[in-house]
């Protein structure tokens, strides 16, 4: 009995270390999927012809990010909404009630009927924005026309209780808590010894890991991440928390300029300051049609970086901004506007 | 003496890979097997730590970086560290100091591994690589000569952390390795299953002790010949006159 023990603890750590790399896998998958539930509190709606009723619609924020834009239109059903626009932002962990107005037409239907809802918003995680859409479904009773039609205002699609309810960080904090406490319990304990069973699984994770991952073209998406150089990602730049505003001096230096000039901006879609870069461009664009720029993705054409000299020993650097009848290229964002009209202002 | 010759040819071959851009190839699709900057701008492989923050932030479920980080770790677990990872080579020249390791304390590399892989899911940034010393030695300044980087203030954080780096690493061999460095947490959990492995045989050892002094990651080989912090550098092997420590590399389990 005393022999056996040893063996039982070492297959829970292997079971335990299997359990936690799993979490390691799950916490990343985490981040593209919906983070809002929804659900018709009242179900259904009875509204009589020719008059808006509103329906509650609770909205629970599952995750860590806020949810933006979040707004509601019909595919199919009897009625019609009124306001699609639900809520403007809503923050971590929190849970709405809304109102959802609805109207129906003098000549709807009479009956119960299923209406399909589209609800769609979006969420960002840094520089990553993901738009999530989404169906719902509400019972629509339609009955006949009060005498005296309701017609007054719209409701107001606020929030009408809003509540902050903790209870859902559970499904975030569980299973990070259990993935720590399985890779505490891993690193305090001594690891598994080598059984030809270890080597063998571990093989086999090799085996699954390489061929699945290359079939995905990971290994060119790691080598797109280690070709691109991200001026704020590593620490040479600070990260810009604001978004830029061109100065007066600068505003009347861009409006001074008289001759057509046509930028090229390198990004990518993971930088963290290149939206930055973008704004500014964009504003000077804005004031002086003159200006042009197209802004080029590095990850999607990495040939047009190569062939603009983009690329300083071996490292597409972004944000880079370049002139194209001077050739000369602006890196990172550090007083990037005073740089920025330096390179607008030099005569070709 | 032959482990000792072994491993700096292991060491200057990464240091030769490390910077082999310096040839003008590029970045190639390869996982560096040790903590060593892809922003560097002569690296032709990318830091898998560096990496795995990137696609946690991207949301990608890493089945190349998992794969990869089976075959190092199945292939020498910490042996990387000891035999090729560049960093590791830099601790190893200031490794004046060999001091006892505090077990418990060593843990605290994988609290750092924990906070980057959090961190970067939690602000969908890669703030270790803002910390890390490896960047501000491989990155910082190479860019800096090249005028891309400038003094200013995460370019004086990451100078700090150099700095802290640095002198830890002369007050304590191998501080870096012992106590901080996220890829050598992740490899020691590969340390107990690798195929390149210390070995002890009990019935030579008198128990001396001369292995314990020349061990640069202040381990006791004698007792704790599969520590998860051994770096399989071989000193110990080289140092036992009895010839009770050998290395070996085995595909076959050993229990």
């Amino acid at each position: 009995m005393m022999r056996s023990c040893p063996r039982l603890s070492r297959r829970l750590r292997a079971i335990a270390s299997v359990l936690a790399l799993l979490g390691m896998v799950a916490i990343p998958l985490a981040a593209q999927n919906p983070i809002l539930e929804f659900s018709f509190e009242s179900d259904p709606v009875t509204i009589p012809q020719a008059s808006i009723r509103s329906a509650s619609l609770r909205v629970e924020n599952i995750s860590v990010h806020e949810a933006d834009n979040i707004e509601i239109a019909l595919l199919s059903g009897p009625i019609e909404v009124t306001a699609g626009e639900l809520i403007d932002v809503l923050g971590a962990f929190s849970d709405v009630l809304l109102n959802v107005p609805l109207s129906a037409d003098a000549d709807a239907r009479i009956g119960e009927a299923l209406a399909q809802f589209e609800l769609t918003y979006t969420y960002c995680i840094g520089d990553l924005c993901f738009q999530i859409v989404e169906e719902v479904s509400l019972g629509i009773d339609v009955v006949a026309a009060l005498t005296v039609p309701i017609d007054g205002p719209l409701p107001d699609p606020i929030v009408a209780k809003p509540v902050v309810d903790d209870g859902n960080a559970w499904r975030i904090v569980v299973p990070l808590g259990l993935g720590l406490l399985l890779a505490l319990a891993l690193i305090a304990s001594r690891w598994i010894g080598r059984r030809w069973w270890v080597t063998l699984l571990l093989v086999g994770v090799l085996a699954v890991g390489l061929g699945y991952g290359i079939s995905l073209k990971q290994d060119q998406q790691a080598q797109s991440i280690g070709a691109v150089l991200c001026t704020s990602c590593v620490g040479i730049e600070e990260t810009p928390h604001r978004d830029p505003e061109l100065s007066d001096d600068g505003q009347q230096r861009v409006m001074a300029l008289t001759e057509r000039i046509e930028l090229l901006l390198f990004s990518a879609p993971w930088c963290h300051a290149c939206p930055y870069a973008k704004e500014l461009v964009r504003q000077v664009t804005e004031l002086n049609s003159l200006i042009t720029n197209q802004v080029i993705d590095v990850d999607e054409d990495r040939d047009a970086a190569d062939r603009n000299g983009i690329i300083q020993s071996g490292r597409t650097i972004v944000p880079a901004i370049l002139r194209v009848d001077t050739g000369e290229v602006l890196f990172g964002i550090e007083d990037l506007e005073e740089r920025l009209m330096t390179l607008l202002e030099e005569s070709p | 003496m032959k482990i000792a010759k072994g491993r700096r040819l292991g060491q200057s071959l990464g240091l030769l890979l490390g910077f082999f851009g310096a040839t003008g190839i590029g970045m190639t699709h390869l996982i560096f097997p040790g903590l060593h900057c892809y922003a560097c701008p002569w690296a032709i492989s990318i830091c898998p730590i560096g990496l795995a923050q990137n696609l946690i932030i991207f949301g990608t479920v890493p089945y190349y970086w998992i794969g990869m980080m089976v075959v190092y770790g199945l292939a020498a677990g910490r042996g990387f560290c000891g035999w090729f990872c560049p960093f590791g080579t830099l601790n190893d020249l200031l490794s004046f100091r060999k001091v006892k390791i505090r077990d418990a304390v060593s843990y605290s590399k994988f609290l750092v591994l924990a906070a980057t892989l959090i961190g970067a899911w939690l602000f969908a940034d890669t703030i270790f690589c803002k910390l890390c010393p490896v960047a501000s030695l491989e990155a910082s300044i190479p860019y800096l000569f090249m005028g891309v980087a400038k003094v200013n203030r995460p370019f004086l954080i990451h100078m700090g952390t150099l700095a802290v780096t640095l002198v830890g690493m002369v007050l304590i061999a191998r501080f870096w390795c012992r106590y901080l460095c996220p890829m050598g947490a992740l490899l020691s959990l590969f340390n107990r299953v690798s195929f390149l492995k210390l070995r002890l045989d009990k019935t030579r050892c008198s128990g001396c002790a001369v292995c314990t002094t020349e061990c640069p990651m202040g381990i006791e080989p004698h007792y704790q010949y599969d520590n998860h912090n051994c770096i399989k550098c071989g000193r110990c092997v080289d140092s036992c006159h009895l010839g009770a420590l050998s290395m070996e590399v085995s595909v076959k389990g050993s229990e």
